[in-house]
């Protein structure tokens, strides 16, 4: 199979090929839930189309801050951490369902 | 994170399943204490690790309120002095369901041993350390006693501790009792992880040695064993030795860490490498200083470089070829 070098034109030839903006909107989901969550919040920059998708309430459901996150350890403090929950509040609404905040360190007492 | 805070995440989030850590002093205690009971709103917060400094009232309401919590998983308590407290914890504790347990600086003397055995029957039981922090080798041990042969039936007997930390509190100043502790944890089916950083030898040869081969049968006999952190040991050549031959024909041993282990340049050549370059399991190790002259000029060896760039190597899952 062909590859295709991580170079930024490469990519735009690459989402044109694999044609990531034509998967199904359930599809897409599914692949921006597997993304930690600091990575989620950043994604919605990328375009207005990602940025639309990523508002839906079902993908913030879970907030997950555990030791083994995968989220980039610098934001794994109390204040950015509760940035990022605060973040994912909003988009839930009502269906937060759960919150591991076990992997987050307090700096001063939190 | 604090009572207080936790308490207002909880609040913020009633209808919410919460997992978090949790550390407490004696002055907040009483906050905390709700949160333990798992009172609306904490019906569904989990805490993985509780931490309390206080004092032994706060010890013996903590395990009032332990009694009924069945959502935490591992409890620190810290700089508490446990003269009467010691059996309703570690009671509280198992009626808890808590599986991993650490008592850090409280002076743990031989009259908490039948407290620490039942803690380690108790089904389930993966975590146990003990930091005691003792000022000097006259301080009243906590492996001596009546209980200690009951204790060590207890371990003996517990197929689910993964690991154990016995730190800080001189291990090796008896070493008879070094050796029933070490011939019981040889044959533990469970034991992943082991530490016994802090308790330093005397600095002589003969303990250096004896406590090294107590560790060489351990990393030969244990077939479970993972992680081995021995700093602060001062194990010397004598002690490093039997070690790093017993390491030769390991094949669990993933991490030994050591802490400014001091060893000369022909010690590293002669015992480190061919240990190293023998071994096909470690991936993690160091704190070996090598002294390379009479003025203790501290460097590192091309030897303890090459015993480096092996285990570099077998992190890619390839060996190095070593001429």
């Amino acid at each position: 199979m062909e590859t295709v070098a991580a170079s930024p034109d490469a990519l735009t030839v690459a989402d044109e090929a694999v044609g990531f903006s034509s998967l199904p909107d359930e599809v897409a989901k599914k692949f921006f839930s597997g993304l930690s969550l600091d990575t989620r919040l950043r994604s919605r920059e990328v375009s207005p189309a990602w940025c639309a998708l990523l508002e839906d309430a079902s993908l913030w459901t879970h907030v997950d801050l555990s030791a083994s996150c995968r989220v980039n350890p610098r934001f794994l403090h109390a204040f950015y951490a509760l940035a990022m929950l605060r973040a994912a509040c909003v988009r839930a609404k009502t269906s937060l369902q759960s919150v591991d905040f076990s992997g987050v360190h307090c700096v001063g007492g939190d | 994170m604090s009572g207080q805070s936790l308490i207002a995440l909880c609040r913020a989030l009633p209808l919410c399943r919460v997992r978090c850590d949790c550390v407490s002093s004696y002055a907040d205690l009483d906050v905390a204490l709700p949160v333990l009971r798992r009172e609306p709103p904490f019906a569904l917060l989990t805490i993985g690790m509780f931490c309390l400094t206080g004092d032994e009232q706060s010890v013996l309401d903590l395990a009032s309120a332990l009694s009924v919590h069945s959502a935490l998983e591992h409890l620190i308590i810290s700089e508490v002095p446990l003269t009467n407290s010691v059996d309703a914890l570690v009671d509280a504790a198992i009626s808890a369901g808590i599986k991993k347990v650490g008592i850090d600086k409280c002076g743990l003397s031989q009259t908490a041993l039948p407290a620490l055995g039942r803690l380690l029957q108790s089904p389930g039981f993966e975590l146990l350390g003990v930091w005691n922090d003792d000022v000097s080798a006259d301080h009243p041990s906590l492996f001596e006693g009546p209980a200690l042969p009951t204790f060590f039936e207890a371990l003996r007997n517990s197929t689910s501790l993964k690991t154990l930390k016995l730190e800080d509190f001189y291990l090796w100043k008896d070493m008879a009792v070094a050796t029933q502790l070490f011939a019981v944890l040889e044959v533990l089916p469970a034991l992943q992880e082991l530490s016994t950083a802090g308790n330093y030898t005397d600095g002589t040869p003969a303990v250096q040695q004896a406590a090294g081969e107590c560790l060489a049968r351990l990393i030969a006999r244990s077939t479970s064993l993972q992680v081995l952190k021995l700093s602060g040991n001062e194990l010397g050549e004598n002690g490093l030795a039997p070690i790093f031959g017993a390491l030769r024909n390991n094949s669990s041993l993933v991490e030994l860490k050591l802490w400014s282990e001091h060893i000369s340049a022909d010690f590293a050549r002669d015992v480190v490498l061919p240990a190293v370059r023998a071994n096909t399991c470690l991936r993690k190790f160091g704190g070996l200083l090598v002294v390379k002259s009479r003025d203790a000029e501290v460097a590192e060896d091309p030897s303890l470089q090459e015993a480096s760039w092996q285990l570099a190597g077998s992190k890619q899952g390839c060996r190095l070829k070593v001429p």
